[in-house]
């Protein structure tokens, strides 16, 4: 995400570092505040809509429909995201973590290669690219669904790493079923950043196997539950690209966390051996010249 | 940068705040006469003028208010922040009001007296302008104009150190060669 800091031309910030880094911090600071009364506000909202809804009775019961939407998509993520800037770890703990900042899906892959290698890799696997959250893909889930068409590509929800959502989403349709998909979601490691350990990495990736369409535990969005064991999906997604690849090394990180048992940011319960799979693609041959890292 | 979902839905509750603005005042216009009549004291041409110029008074004030709310609305769009700031107080003002109202008077927030839907209103554009995407997408994008001013300036006045440093160079050049 590009910040005014970064779009200043290096001498120039250096000329005037604090004036910048002040008036960015005034405005994060007023924008924090706009955000606590609006999430003040929006719990405000939500009182009159149920007094609102018990006084309609049971002839208007579709207005507590909205009192959910509002809970759900309002006023319940932001009560998370104030509440877990406060009390979840900042930095790499093997989990990724969703947009309101709760634990997400583990991270169960590391990978060697270049963006291209990667997408080479996983297209001749037979993984097919997922769209990107637009207004467009947006619209297109909406149509697929009163249609009854299937959307293979269909975008999946933003989970985040280094604070940066996933830079792609590769996924396998199953038997035109669109709750079900296997899915795994890539971020780039920064560059030089280490593993817990000291090893190297240059892509982390989190595959989850999405086997029916509920309601999250944390913020009642409607969301995919994923299967507790993310070691089956995260061993189809080796097994799938070596076999498609021969050029790919796999060596293992044994217990490179501890076996767990946890629940994702959707509640749902997810359970693995704590192994790290990490799959090196720089031998891979790119068809296109400029397969730069 | 890409126009995050929550701008577009500030600009939309701004729209369709400006929306329910038009449909009071033209309620109040239809309406006036009634409220006139229950007003008047004694029917006096002054104050059938009075309640005229009232209700001139009252139109521009209407209107001055769509002009602002959507000036505002053009102007988040395009990604200014301060825009952003001026709708998020006026939402502000107009929630804590309405929370006085509530907290103070006892007025009633329903559907039925549209209070529910302005309020509702005021709150969503609160909310998706505060959003931490609208943020980033607001001061990445109202930065730009100064910071290419800026960087038009820096290299300019780089350019024009090269320009003297090649000068000095090249006259250092010349006679050290006519020397030799």
């Amino acid at each position: 995400m590009s910040t005014p800091l970064d779009e200043l031309e290096a001498d120039e910030r250096d000329a005037h570092p604090d004036a910048v880094r002040q008036r960015i911090g005034v405005v994060r600071l007023v924008d924090r505040a706009f955000f606590v009364f609006g999430t003040v506000a929006t719990g405000w909202l939500g009182y009159l809509l149920v007094t609102e809804s018990f006084t309609r009775g049971w002839q208007n019961l579709w207005f507590i429909v909205i009192f959910w939407a509002v809970l759900a998509y309002l006023l319940l993520p932001r009560i998370h995201t104030l509440l877990t800037v406060i009390y979840v770890p900042d930095y790499f703990i093997g989990r990724a973590r969703t947009r309101e900042g709760l634990l997400g899906d583990p991270v169960n892959l590391s990978l060697f290669g270049s963006a291209e290698q990667v997408h080479a890799a996983m297209e001749a696997a037979g993984w097919t690219r997922a769209d990107e959250v637009s207004l467009t893909s947006g619209w297109r889930i909406v149509m697929s669904t009163i249609m009854r068409r299937s959307y293979s590509d269909a975008p999946v929800s933003p989970l985040y790493l280094f604070g940066s959502i996933q830079d792609f989403t590769y996924q396998q349709e199953v038997a035109g079923n669109p709750a079900q998909r296997h899915h795994v979601r890539f971020w780039r490691a920064p560059e030089g950043w280490l593993l817990p350990g000291g090893i190297p990495t240059q892509w982390l990736a989190a595959g989850t196997y999405d086997r029916s369409v509920g309601l999250s535990l944390f913020t009642l969005q409607v969301t995919h539950k994923i299967d507790a064991d993310t070691d089956v999906e995260r061993d189809h997604i080796v097994s799938t690209v070596t076999e498609a690849n021969p050029a790919a090394v796999v060596t293992v990180i044994r217990n490179f966390s501890t076996g767990y048992h946890a629940v994702n940011g959707g509640g749902d319960a997810i359970a693995t051996d704590g192994d790290l799979p990490q799959i090196d693609l720089r031998a891979l041959p790119v068809t296109s010249a400029g397969g730069s890292t | 940068m890409k126009r995050p979902v929550s701008i577009y839905l500030g600009v939309l509750m701004i729209l369709l705040r400006t929306v329910t603005t038009v449909v009071t005042a033209v309620n109040i216009a239809l309406d006036w006469k009634q409220v006139d009549i229950s007003l008047d004291a004694g029917t006096s041409a002054d104050m059938d003028a009075l309640s005229g110029a009232l209700l001139v008074g009252l139109m521009i004030f209407f209107g001055v208010a769509v002009v602002i709310d959507l000036s505002v609305a053009a102007l988040i769009f395009r990604g200014s922040n301060r825009a952003r700031f001026v709708a998020m107080i006026l939402a502000t003002v107009l929630v804590l009001g309405s929370a006085v109202d509530f907290f103070a008077d006892g007025t009633s927030f329903t559907l039925e007296n549209g209070g529910l839907l302005g309020l509702s209103l005021d709150i969503l554009v609160l909310v998706a302008l505060s959003d931490s995407d609208a943020r980033d997408f607001t001061t990445g994008n109202s930065n730009t104009r100064s910071d290419a001013r800026r960087a038009r300036r820096t290299l300019r006045r780089r350019a024009a150190r090269r320009a003297a440093k090649q000068v000095v160079a090249t006259h250092a050049a010349a006679p050290s060669s006519g020397d030799s």
